[in-house]
């Protein structure tokens, strides 16, 4: 693909997004525009710049990508992100806001009055943030390769620079403006190309894409095998090589391949004659210098029952602790205003959602090599060349990665604000303007160390595992915290550690790759199935264990999370008295 | 105000019940190969991509809906309840 | 009348009742009635409600030494006793009659025992005067709303059961109005406070200004007239709000909006105003009328001591956790020294209360980190900074200020 529309269309979007960030405050140079200047975000924009932040790489590429390698069964990812949103809106939306609380530790110190467990949530919010924030930038240097070549850390790079220089400069002075901007970038982003995709794909006589036998390639083509990998031919294969099968080498010859398992190295390259079949990856290659491997499908395919409820009750409930999601909730003036802006959030995400399985399904029928590449997650991106090429194709592929790179750049500004913001207030001794932005490098550095340090996983994946902590740790302490009173500050330590912790070490097992397969694997790779009701139930038992520390003023809390605002006004005290009628 | 939380946790139940039953269900429902062995469907492919591709969403937003409508509908009635006193 | 005075207006006559009556069996011993005229007891009644009536002005001033002496003539001769004296709980206040000379000192010790018990008391005086007439004294509390007073001491030549009971019911009639009369004090500092807090948040050369300039539209341009009314009586609302809540930024801004728009009919083109507002830190809690005053101060300033074009700038920006306000003008500016001076408490003028008291506040509230961060020098403008904390724990909208606190101690490395 032409390289240089692409990156211009990057470059686009970063300016965009930088200057809409310094200069979207609302101005007003005459007294008569005050009125506008000063009313309180509708909640239409506020539920565009709410989706905008929430539709991640995962949202813009891992879905299709992982749709591609393994059928529609991928689909209850962003039903689950989607559905994430209903539970929240149900459970926690009109409560969350009438808090008060910015950040989720401030949750818990307004509900709880103790200072322990703030910091923990603290803790908690942080690691949440990193580890959704290392899919980001993973899938931007992905991107970036795709693009133009560069090494993988080299998007990473720009996105990191990018967002924490925006963030610590104070750039991101209207986040509302700059993130409902991405949101209909996106969406435009996704939609125009997938419309000419199907045009494309009708004149093509509308192949049907298979998933329950491998795919077939539909012309002749080259694949290029950037790392080591191990195949599995189940009928003999006749390829072209160019580079190293089974320790050979060949330079352009063709070779006779057996059914059975083949080792392909780094470099080189298949051409693959039409209707062949795309050879199958032979497990996961621990051994090999492999750098994509993917646990998750693994275990997907040996339980998936299991797995996909472990994928269900993560997203349902993981979505409530992420924590670029609760603060843009204290743009709402009121909890009414919340609630109606979820319904909003609801709308837009659902509407994004109905695209990307068409990528995923077109990515089947024509670009079925990567699977074998590993590099599905770029399948939104490879495709316009693919069935439509020429200016066309580039320029749509130019436009699906300024939609791409704007993913990035707004979840990770979104997350590295949180974090930060996290970070200066209850990690970093004192505060003040300088603090904030040394908390802003430092939330983008871990995860930036990390992102070329760690192996890859499926953007769509490594997503799901953060939603996983999350599910396992706030949603125990948001549910609890505003439905029941007899929450106490040990109870959610507790709950938090044990919850959150266990679905941590889950998550991290699982990404150090160590289990090796059968229950133990796919217990370890979606830890929500035990984890959440270990997390509630943990809470719930030494709550109740400790009745004498339940919070003196947790009537007059609950009053305030769950009363109209104009009832509290008119109350004042008198309601938190009259509570238990 | 325990009744209003009361009236408020019930919506919130019914919504979620509604959820896990059209949408938590599905899961269960692909894996079921007799369903589909029944009727004259070659494979469940089809099925799923409807349902998770494009049907449960307008569902999760009519849910929504209602649970929207519910809660002010709560709160209004519990807001009378307080000042006719 | 309130409940208080009604009962107190109603005890009061019970008392005076029942000491005409007193006095006027002591005195129709004496002499024969004339029925038309009044009988004796009848005589001694007006006479009673007479002195009574001139007794009570003085004591409704309280209890103080001068209120004391007028008082305690009309009472003794309400009593009619051979001495009477009215002390507080230290010491003598009034005394009026023979032998104050000889009886002052051991009074106090008799009145300081009755201080304890409460009681009144019927003592012998044990005077060693022999032609001293004071030989039984009636001492009687005198309570107010905090407790004993004083004491009320009528003396007599003997012992008697109707002077002790009258003395009994003159002392309680004297306390009634003395609690009258520390209702009244009371209410009057409510008054006093209230209207010193109203003048400290609308300044009456503001009212008298922007009436008058609303006055000169109403011929011109009724409706701008009437629109400007409006905004004022909004303005007026809100600012008379108890001084210590907590309000939302949105609120706040509307509040300037509406004091600019005021100040703008009075100005008219002088006045140049910019807004910029990051939306998100609208619903931001804040102390009640933190930003309005120092806008209130700018533009007071700015327009009043120079002719030219006088801008103002208001930004709110989101700054992760904190929300951040800036208000920035081109006027005069202030002398740094005297700046100093004013936050720190040791104002003179009149201009200035604004920042050294939004200072306070903001420090109170947020803790030492949050207070004003100016920047000025004369003839170079003022920008005023502040920032507040998005969450602060006991800051709500509906919240009274007693209920912020400052952060705990946090610990850290």
């Amino acid at each position: 693909m032409n390289q240089a529309y692409a990156v211009a269309a990057v470059t686009a979007v970063v300016l965009a997004t930088v200057l809409i960030g310094a200069l979207g405050l609302r101005i007003s140079r005459t007294t008569s525009d005050f009125y506008v200047a000063s009313r309180s975000v509708k909640p239409g924009l506020n539920a565009a710049a709410i989706s905008g932040e929430y539709l991640s790489a995962a949202s813009f590429l891992g879905v299709a990508g992982l749709v591609l390698l393994q059928g529609p069964e991928m689909l209850w990812y962003p039903v689950g992100y989607t559905a994430g949103y209903l539970v929240l809106l149900v459970l926690v939306a009109a409560p969350l806001r009438r808090s008060g609380a910015y950040t989720l530790s401030d949750f818990a110190e307004a509900r709880l009055e103790s200072p322990q467990v703030r910091r923990l949530a603290s803790l908690f919010v942080v690691g949440i943030g990193w580890l959704y924030l290392l899919p980001q930038l993973q899938g931007a240097g992905l991107t970036l390769e795709i693009l133009t070549g560069a090494p993988d850390w080299v998007g990473g790079l720009v996105v990191a620079l990018v967002v924490t220089g925006a963030v610590a400069a104070g750039g991101m002075r209207s986040i509302t403006f700059v993130q409902a901007f991405q949101y209909w970038l996106k969406l435009t982003a996704l939609l125009v190309p997938a419309l000419f995709l199907t045009v494309a794909w009708l004149g093509d006589d509308a192949p049907r894409a298979r998933f329950a036998e491998p795919a077939t390639f539909r012309e002749h083509t080259v694949v290029t095998v950037d790392d080591t990998v191990r195949v599995d031919l189940d009928r003999p294969l006749r390829v072209t090589v160019t580079g190293t099968v089974d320790d050979r080498r060949h330079e352009r010859e063709p070779v006779a391949l057996d059914a059975g398992v083949h080792r392909i190295g780094a470099g080189t390259s298949l051409a693959f004659p039409a209707h062949a079949r795309v050879p199958e990856k032979a497990g996961t290659d621990r051994t090999g210098a492999s750098s994509w491997s993917q646990p998750l499908a693994s275990s997907r395919e040996e339980h998936p029952l299991y797995a996909t409820y472990g994928l269900i009750l993560a997203t349902f409930l993981g979505t409530m602790g992420l924590p670029h999601v609760a603060v843009r909730f204290y743009t709402s003036p009121n909890g009414t205003a919340a609630r109606r802006t979820t319904l909003v959030v609801l709308g837009l995400i659902g509407a994004f959602y109905l695209l990307p399985p068409v990528y995923g399904a077109l990515g089947r029928i024509y670009a079925p090599e990567l699977s074998l590449t590993g590099e599905a997650d770029a399948a939104v991106l490879v495709l316009p060349d693919r069935m439509i090429g020429g200016l066309g194709g580039d320029l749509l592929g130019a436009l699906l990665a300024g939609g791409a790179f704007a993913a990035f750049l707004s979840t990770a500004s979104g997350l590295t604000m949180s974090v930060a913001g996290v970070l200066t207030q209850d990690v970093l001794p004192s505060r003040g303007v300088r603090h904030f932005r040394l908390a802003t490098v430092l939330a983008m550095a871990v995860p930036l160390g990390l992102s070329i340090v760690t192996v890859n996983v499926p953007v769509a994946d490594a997503v799901g595992l953060a939603f996983a902590v999350s599910a396992s740790s706030f949603c125990p302490l948001l549910v609890l915290g505003i439905w029941w009173r007899g929450l106490t500050p040990p109870g959610a330590v507790a709950g938090l550690v044990v919850g959150g912790g266990a679905a941590l070490t889950a998550v991290m097992a699982t990404r150090a790759g160590l289990p090796g397969g059968g229950w133990s694997h796919s217990l370890l790779a979606w830890p929500a199935v035990w984890s959440v009701p270990l997390g509630f139930l943990t809470m719930v038992l030494v709550s109740l264990a400790t009745p004498h520390r339940v919070p003196a003023t947790t009537a007059a809390t609950l009053a305030r999370l769950h009363l109209p605002e104009d009832l509290m006004a008119k109350d004042g005290t008198g309601v938190g008295g009259g509570a238990g009628r | 105000m325990r009744s209003l939380m009361r009236s408020q946790l019930r919506a919130a139940m019914v919504s979620l019940g509604a959820l896990a039953l059209l949408v938590g269900s599905l899961p269960l429902l692909f894996s079921l190969p007799e369903v589909f062995t029944a009727s004259d469907l070659p494979s469940p492919a089809p099925f799923v991509w409807a349902a998770l591709g494009v049907a449960v969403y307008p569902v999760m937003w009519l849910i929504a809906r209602w649970y929207v409508r519910r809660a002010e509908r709560n709160e209004r009635a519990f807001g009378k309840l307080v000042e006719g006193r | 009348m309130t409940g208080i005075e009604i009962a107190a207006v109603a005890a009061a006559g019970a008392v005076l009742l029942a000491a005409g009556i007193v006095l006027g069996r002591v005195t129709a011993r004496h002499g024969r009635g004339d029925l038309d005229l009044g009988t004796p007891v009848e005589h001694a009644t007006f006479h009673t409600l007479h002195t009574a009536s001139l007794a009570a002005p003085p004591l409704r001033a309280g209890l103080t030494e001068d209120t004391a002496r007028k008082a305690a003539r009309r009472l003794r001769s309400l009593l009619g006793t051979e001495a009477l004296c009215l002390t507080d709980r230290e010491s003598v206040l009034a005394w009026d009659g023979p032998g104050g000379d000889h009886h002052r000192e051991p009074v106090m010790r008799r009145v300081r025992e009755m201080l304890d018990s409460g009681r009144s008391q019927s003592v012998r005086t044990d005077c060693d005067d022999l032609q001293c007439p004071l030989r039984w004294a009636v001492i009687a509390p005198l309570t107010g709303e905090e407790g004993v007073l004083g004491a009320l001491v009528a003396y007599g030549s003997r012992e008697s059961a109707v002077l002790v009971r009258a003395a009994t019911e003159v002392a309680r009639w004297v306390s009634v109005q003395l609690e009258l009369a520390e209702l009244d004090r009371s209410r009057t500092r409510v008054v006093e406070a209230e209207i010193r807090a109203l003048r400290a948040q609308i300044s009456p050369h503001f009212i008298f200004n922007s009436l008058a300039a609303i006055a000169s539209f109403v011929r011109t341009d009724p409706e701008r007239a009437r629109e400007l009314l409006l905004e004022f009586a909004d303005f007026t609302r809100y600012s008379f709000r108890r001084h210590g809540d907590f309000t939302h930024l949105a609120d706040e801004l509307r509040s300037i909006e509406q004091y600019l728009a005021l100040a703008g009919a009075r100005f008219g083109d002088r006045l140049k105003v910019t807004l910029q507002v990051a939306p998100e830190v609208l619903p931001v809690a804040l102390p009640f009328l933190c930003l309005q005053p120092l806008v209130e101060n700018a533009v007071k300033h700015g327009l009043e001591d120079s002719t030219d074009e006088f801008k103002v700038t208001i930004s709110a920006r989101d700054a992760g956790a904190e929300a951040t306000v800036v208000i920035e003008d081109n006027g005069v500016g202030m002398d740094p020294e005297r700046l100093r001076r004013i936050l720190a408490g040791e104002h003179t003028a009149s201009s200035g209360i604004g920042l050294s008291n939004v200072d306070d506040r903001l420090r109170q509230v947020y803790g030492d980190d949050y207070g004003l961060v100016i920047e000025t020098g004369v003839g170079a403008g003022m920008k005023i900074t502040l920032r507040f904390p998005k969450y602060r724990a006991g800051v709500h909208p509906s919240s009274p200020a007693g209920q912020g606190r400052r952060p705990g101690p946090r610990t850290g490395p």
